[in-house]
């Protein structure tokens, strides 16, 4: 046999020369061979090491089949382990949620079932010295491909958007929620979800989206029939309750309203709040409330981001937001998020509705008090809309309720007016201009004349700069003036008419801008700048003893910067912190004066100009952890300055109340919040419980020195005089959401204070409001599909008031003896309400309300009277019952 | 300057009250009832009002107690009280009880620009008061004229020289043949220093009336005393202002510690008489 190798060699075929050639070629071909061997074991090197080249347990190099359909890589983990009898060590927090794979192998190597588990999460796995799996997350590979998914979540029927929607994965809890405007944007890794949209009142929707690319989803939900939907208070859907980080904070809708009964029949959105535990309204159909003991101007009240002054007609009867043209109510009585600032105790967002976009409506309704029309449509479908919602007393019939001989002729009338056009420029793009006029009118004979009234314009812009930064961009403009003028009657010798006026303007520019970073982390940042101008008093008294008394016009700027973070630190922990940094600076010009006569000339000062400016960090931080799926815990921390101020804080109607901004004087007050909360759902999700409790510290109070002359006082600041507050308590609140019967039960334990070295001798005393129980009970039944039935009780303690426990005798004067401030507490309140609605077939209703119900005389004041053996206790109502006719079309 | 009398309401109570009557007449509509409230856990408190004037005396010192809101009694005297008074340069009065509750110094000199302390201790209790006598303030002129001619109607006025550099307080009072038909308060902050002339009292004296002026010179805590009196407001009015207005005037500014009620004033008093002809 020749072998031939090249010319050099040729075989001998003789037995010792073949194995000679053999011999001398075996080397190099065992080699070869050998070599090749080892190559191509060297190719299958990441089948039996890990990345290290530690090797692979044999267990997992024997064949297996595998196959998986639709499953998450938990799933998919667990099952590989239970199959292939192999423990897996690893951090359950780096494996990624949410994704679904399928996988189809036969008769592979275990070892590369699990590579292929671990396809594109950037997990590996490591052998570790024991010959254990371990998984970790691999560094240096490539980052996961993320993409971003935003939209609009807007009512099917009316195209209004729908704020707060809980957007979510379904398996998972990462998800977000739509902010003001109904946009949202959620950035996750690349992928196949199940979309979840859920909003209270509306059906489910759930969506099945490739994120392989940016996606822009704009999602309509369908509303729930209403008459199969009871009332509830939304304080955030679901299981958002649990892990919505707004400490303290609860939404409604107006339509939850218009079953609930109401004094004389006409709803009201911010008399309804004190139905909540940690809302107390000052005194029954008194103007103001009071939040966790905070004083009546503590309160910022926004209509469409615009500043309201007065919240309030005809002396706190009726609050000037009609339901009617209202889409979405929130107050938020703990920390409020660093876009808010200005005022100690609560927020009181209120949002209008847009106007439906597609179809013209009208409804209204004609009560005891008020008669209302709204008429919303579209100006162009599904591009642009407007709504417009008016509504007006009937001065007459309410006169002649009350009017006993002595009124003749009287005017008195109040109404609102609410405008709102939007308009949606493209898809980034939407405009929004609002308006609210309103005003208040009340005359007598003639002789006195009292006008105040709000007016708002808010100009809006949304602009997406791309499907992760959301702008909007206001201009803000807000009013109250109010005047009065008294003029001696027709036939007195007296010529004397006095004129008091006083006003606010504010103008405000805000720049308010959402980075949705990715499914964790979302920023919030921007900034505020309020123009002020406030005229506190003017009065003008013409006739025997003239005068002229202005307070100078006063400038101030309020200007603030925001900046938050929300941040889902692990799958049960959520914080939200911030900060806001806000400057006032106060450019107040002299007072002038001019008189021909005094008489009783007051003591005050003539002040000069003055240029004055405060500044502080507000830090707001809350944090939400989740105990399980149906329950967490809440903490929030807060500070807020309050740079403007009504001294007064008294009844709406009068001259004194006046806001004023801090002055070289009047420093801002300032208020630190600490508050927790635990939050429970129980019952299938149909109820909800939750427990908060909450300290308040307040710095700066303001009230006025004894003997002091109120009305001059308010201008002139020298009888003012400062002090603090505190206020701590607990809330609870049990809520039946579904079912016929519905409602809730809240129950506040608090106790508010305040301590003035000037006043009741530096003894702390309880502010007239301060109320030590507040019990209420909102009660919804669905009587058949056409009646539903309503119960409201409600039960508080007595305001805080100063007595005359005795009298004595001074230089031949009778002089009653005072208790100390707010010493004395009035008899409890308690009263009951009822209601009775009936819808027809095509949505109109009526609603029978009666308001007191059994009657009982709750005490408004005491009057003590010389020499009577008892004080005189008045009581405003008693079984008030009325009627009102809604249509809707 | 000229200073126009005071009437009882100025027009910003005035224009208060007016305002609020639209609502009072809801409020008038709606119920009373008389309810029982019980006022025993106040108790009673001891009422002292103590002057003492710049001459020899006697000063008095009356001690009542307050009786409850809805008594028909008369004001009880406290009587057994410890009461003397003392002029801070190191002279100290004892007060005889002279009736029940009335307290009585005499032969004790009351001298300008000294600081008078009360003491009173009632059943173990401890009372006390500061005032400064100020230096008095006089009567420079009172001048006549007639309302209109030819009737024998005439209207007085008053003029005193008010203390440059100091704070200067005084009460006037004015009398008709011996009784007191109005009084005033003044205060200097607008007038320190000048000719101060009080006109229009509301009193129209006839020939062979007689008109008497006391001008009572006093320190601030006195003057702060009577203007609450003044400015405290009998229970009808406050039923239409306290429940719509916060009513700060309480319980009178008092210089008496440990929840006294009344005042110690150590006052100059000068007077003026004349027969109207």
């Amino acid at each position: 046999m020749i072998l031939r190798f090249g010319e050099n060699y040729w075989l001998d075929f003789s037995t010792s020369s073949i194995k000679k050639a053999v011999k001398r070629r075996i080397v190099p071909i065992t080699f070869l061979i050998t070599f090749l061997s080892l190559l191509h074991l060297s190719a299958q090197d990441p089948q039996i090491t890990d990345s290290r080249g530690t090797p692979v347990p044999e267990i997992l190099l024997k064949t297996i089949s595998f196959e998986l359909q639709d499953a998450s890589i938990r799933e998919a983990l667990i099952i590989y382990s239970e199959q292939t009898k192999f423990y897996l060590n690893y951090n359950e927090s780096i494996i990624p949620s949410g994704r679904q794979i399928s996988i189809s192998l036969k008769n592979v190597p275990a070892i590369a079932v699990l590579q292929k588990i671990l396809e594109g999460t950037g997990i590996d796995f490591i052998i570790s010295k024991s010959g254990q799996i371990v998984l970790v997350r691999s560094k240096d590979k490539v980052v996961q491909q993320k993409y971003t998914v935003s939209g609009f979540v807007n009512d099917g029927e009316s195209g209004e958007a729908l704020i707060g929607t809980n957007i979510y994965i379904e398996t998972s809890n990462f998800g977000c929620s739509s902010n003001v405007y109904g946009f949202y944007s959620l950035t996750l890794p690349a992928g196949k979800y199940t979309l979840v949209y859920s909003y209270m009142g509306y059906e489910l929707k759930k969506t099945e989206i490739h994120l392989n690319q940016d996606v822009r989803q704009n999602v309509e939900l369908k509303t729930i029939a209403l008459l199969g939907d009871p009332l509830e208070v939304t304080a955030d859907a679901d299981e958002n309750m649990v892990s919505n980080t707004e400490i303290g904070t609860i939404k409604f809708s107006p339509r939850e309203l218009t079953s609930m009964p109401a004094l004389f029949g006409e709803q009201d959105i911010l008399k309804s709040l004190h139905f909540l535990p940690g809302v107390t309204l000052s005194r029954e159909g008194d103007s103001g409330f009071n939040v966790r003991g905070g004083n009546s101007d503590q309160n910022l009240v926004l209509l469409d981001e615009a500043p309201v002054y007065n919240a309030f007609h005809f002396f706190g009867f009726f609050s000037v937001f009609n339901s009617d043209a209202i889409r979405d109510v929130k107050l938020i009585k703990g920390s409020a998020p660093p876009k808010y600032g200005g005022k100690l105790s609560s927020v009181l967002d209120i949002q209008m509705k847009e106007g439906n976009l597609k179809e013209f409506h009208a409804n209204g309704g004609i009560g005891t008090i008020f008669s209302r029309l709204t008429v919303e449509g579209p100006i162009v479908k599904d591009k642009s809309s407007f709504i417009v919602s008016g509504r007006r007393t009937y001065a007459d019939v309410f006169t002649r309720l009350f009017a006993k001989g002595e009124v003749r002729q009287s005017t008195l009338y109040f109404y609102d007016l609410n405008l709102k056009a939007n308009y949606r420029v493209n898809d980034r793009d939407r405009l929004y201009l609002s308006g609210y006029f309103g005003r208040d009118a009340l005359g007598f004979s003639g002789v006195f004349r009292n006008y105040w009234g709000n007016r708002t314009a808010t100009l809006r812009w949304n602009h997406l700069f791309n499907n992760k930064l959301f702008l909007n961009s206001s201009l803000i403009y807000s009013k109250f003036d109010y005047s009065m003028k008294i003029e001696p009657e027709e036939d007195s010798p007296d010529d004397e008419t006095v004129e008091i006026k006083n006003n606010i303007y504010a103008f405000t520019v805000k720049e308010d801008f959402q980075y949705f970073l990715d499914a964790r982390n979302t920023f919030n940042f921007g900034l505020e700048y309020i123009f002020y101008s406030f005229l506190p008093g003017q009065v003008t008294a013409t006739g025997e003893s003239a005068f002229d008394v202005v307070t100078g016009r006063q400038k101030a700027q309020d200007g603030a910067l925001f900046a938050a973070h929300e941040f889902k630190a692990t799958e049960r922990l959520k914080l939200n912190y911030g900060l806001r940094y806000s400057h006032f600076l106060i450019n107040r010009k002299g007072d002038s004066f001019n008189f021909t006569d005094i008489e009783d000339l007051p003591e005050f000062e003539f002040r000069g100009k003055e240029n004055v400016s405060y500044g502080g960090l507000e830090p707001r931080i809350t944090a939400n952890y989740k105990l399980n799926g149906s329950s967490s815990l809440k903490i929030g921390f807060s500070r807020n300055y309050q740079n403007i101020h009504m001294l007064s804080n008294s009844t709406a109607g009068t001259p004194i109340d006046v806001w004023q901004p801090s002055s070289q004087r009047v420093k801002p007050q300032i208020a630190d919040q600490i508050s927790m909360g635990y939050f429970q759902n129980f019952g299938n999700n149909n109820y909800d419980f939750s427990a908060e409790v909450f300290y308040k510290d307040m710095k700066n109070q303001v009230d006025f020195k004894n003997g002091a002359n109120i009305v001059l006082s308010t201008l002139f600041e020298t009888d003012l005089t400062f002090g603090v507050g505190r206020a701590y308590g607990i809330e609870f609140l049990l809520k039946k959401r579904t079912g016929r019967l519905s409602g809730w039960v809240g129950y506040s334990l608090a106790k508010a204070e305040r301590q003035f070295d000037d006043i009741n001798q530096g003894h702390p005393f309880p502010p007239k409001f301060d109320r030590t129980h507040d019990f209420s009970v909102v009660m919804l039944y669905q009587l058949t599909s056409h009646w539903k039935f309503s119960a409201n009780w409600v039960y508080y303690t007595g305001n805080a008031i100063t007595i005359p426990f005795g009298k004595y005798e001074v230089n031949g004067q009778i002089i009653e003896a005072f208790t100390e401030r707010n010493a004395f507490r009035m008899m409890a309140y308690h009263r009951l309400d009822i209601s009775f609605t009936y819808t027809t077939q095509n949505g109109n209703f009526w609603n029978f309300s009666l308001y007191n119900a059994y009657g009982r005389r709750n005490a408004y004041a005491l009057l003590f009277r010389d020499n009577e053996d008892n004080p005189l206790r008045l009581a405003l109502f008693s079984f008030v019952p009325s009627i009102s006719y809604n249509f809707n079309f | 300057m000229n200073c126009k009398s005071k009437k009882k309401y100025s027009p910003f109570h005035s224009s208060a009250l007016i305002l609020l009557f639209a609502f009072s007449i809801m409020v008038s509509s709606c119920f009373r009832d008389p309810v029982n409230v019980d006022l025993s856990e106040y108790g009673t408190r001891v009422v002292i009002q103590g002057t003492i004037a710049d001459n020899a005396g006697p000063h008095f010192v009356k001690i009542t107690e307050t009786i409850p809101y809805n008594s028909t009694e008369d004001f009880p005297a406290v009587s057994g009280a410890d009461v003397s008074i003392q002029d801070g340069q190191g002279n100290i009065v004892k007060l005889l009880e002279t009736e029940p509750g009335l307290y009585q110094a005499s032969n004790f000199y009351g001298i300008p620009e000294r600081t008078y302390t009360l003491t009173a201790i009632i059943k173990g209790k401890r009372y006390t008061a500061s005032s400064g006598m100020p230096k008095p303030l006089l009567i420079q002129n009172v001048m006549m004229q007639r309302i209109s001619p030819g009737v024998n109607d005439y209207e007085l006025s008053l003029s005193f020289q008010d203390h440059p550099g100091i704070d200067n307080f005084c009460l006037i009072n004015v009398y008709k043949n011996g009784y007191l038909h109005n009084h005033y308060l003044y205060q200097d902050e607008q007038t320190d220093g000048q000719e101060v002339v009080f006109d229009d009292f509301n009193v129209s004296f006839n020939d062979n009336d007689v008109a008497t002026f006391e001008l009572i010179s006093f320190d601030r805590a006195s003057y702060e005393f009577f203007n609450s009196l003044d400015m405290v407001v009998d229970a009808e009015d406050r039923e239409l202002l306290a429940t719509f207005i916060p009513v700060t005037t309480y319980n009178p500014t008092t210089n008496l510690n440990n929840g006294a009620f009344g005042y110690f004033s150590a006052f100059a008093v000068r007077r003026y008489t004349r027969i109207v002809n």
